[in-house]
């Protein structure tokens, strides 16, 4: 059975994340967006760097195009993406 | 199951079945690596990074975005405690004072839908002696329809797990050392019994259930 000690931490830290919040999660990434130039070629991409689900982050991701990629070279999202790894097949069963 | 008792029948074939599947067999491997790793000493922060991706391997519905809202403060803390929790319960009973704090911990991780899986997901990895993967399919299975979306799922399933796994512990052991394809210990060969019956059999059309 876990020290009681430990449980009373998990809930303070569990609390204090609760109160922080997403935004202290976009803050300690930097500025809402930024650009980097992928591998391969590919022409720089706004990367998120807020949690899904916000505006700014809707705002700054546009949608991949698989054209803008080399037949041999991974795309953007096999390299960076999360979700999009289940579409390519390399995720899963 | 409405109260009816499940029937662990055909280990061997399921997990042998299992072990064919990439994802599956592969995240096996993973759990025992971090096992390893946690025997030679790496951090939990360490043994964090590892898993969060890892966790793909058995379908995580989880972005990277949130992956990455994990690895970072205040959520990453949160995760430690979790780790640490889980690794002085070492797969016994949670106490009511323990439960509570996990309970705040999950709600405070994954708000989102599917947050219970995801996070489940995780802790497969890092301990897997107390935590089992937990789709909604096999919630389902262990709790019925109804409890299986609430937000006391998460303890609901670890506790059935323990329970189970210490009423069988004997025979699901013999299980784990008769199965050569890849280490299990004996609550993982449950876990993978679960997903079997509750979810994984449909990838084995000709299996036979």
């Amino acid at each position: 059975v876990p020290a009681r000690a430990t449980a009373e931490r998990l809930s303070r830290a569990a609390l204090f994340a609760a109160g922080v919040g997403a935004a202290a999660v976009v803050t300690s990434c930097g500025s809402p967006s930024v650009s980097v130039t992928p591998p391969y070629g590919l022409a720089p991409i706004p990367i998120e760097t807020d949690d899904a689900g916000s505006d700014a982050s809707d705002a700054a991701v546009p949608p991949v195009d698989a054209n803008t990629a080399s037949d041999d070279a991974p795309s953007f999202v096999a390299l960076y993406g999360g979700v999009a790894l289940v579409d390519g097949g390399l995720k899963g069963h | 199951l409405n109260g009816t008792r499940w029937r662990l029948d055909r280990a061997a074939e399921k997990l042998n079945l299992r072990a064919e599947l990439p994802g599956a067999r592969l995240f096996d491997l993973a759990a025992d690596a971090l096992r390893t790793a946690r025997a030679a000493g790496a951090s939990r922060g360490d043994r964090l990074a590892l898993a969060l991706p890892a966790s793909w391997c058995v379908n995580s519905p989880a972005p990277s975005t949130v992956l990455r809202r994990w690895a970072l403060a205040p959520q990453r803390e949160v995760w430690e405690l979790l780790m640490e929790v889980f690794d002085e319960s070492g797969g016994a009973s949670l106490d009511a004072d323990s439960r509570r704090a996990v309970m705040s911990a999950i709600a405070v991780l994954g708000p989102e839908p599917y947050g219970v899986e995801a996070i489940s997901k995780v802790l497969a990895l890092l301990a897997p002696d107390a935590v089992p993967l937990m789709p909604s399919p096999a919630r389902t299975f262990v709790l019925g329809e109804s409890q299986a979306q609430t937000p006391d799922a998460f303890v609901a399933m670890l506790e059935w797990f323990s329970a189970t796994v210490g009423e069988v512990r004997l025979e699901l052991t013999a299980c784990a050392r008769g199965h050569t394809q890849v280490p299990l210990s004996a609550a993982q060969v449950l876990d993978r019994l679960l997903w079997f019956d509750s979810e994984g059999y449909r990838h084995f059309p000709s299996f036979g259930v």
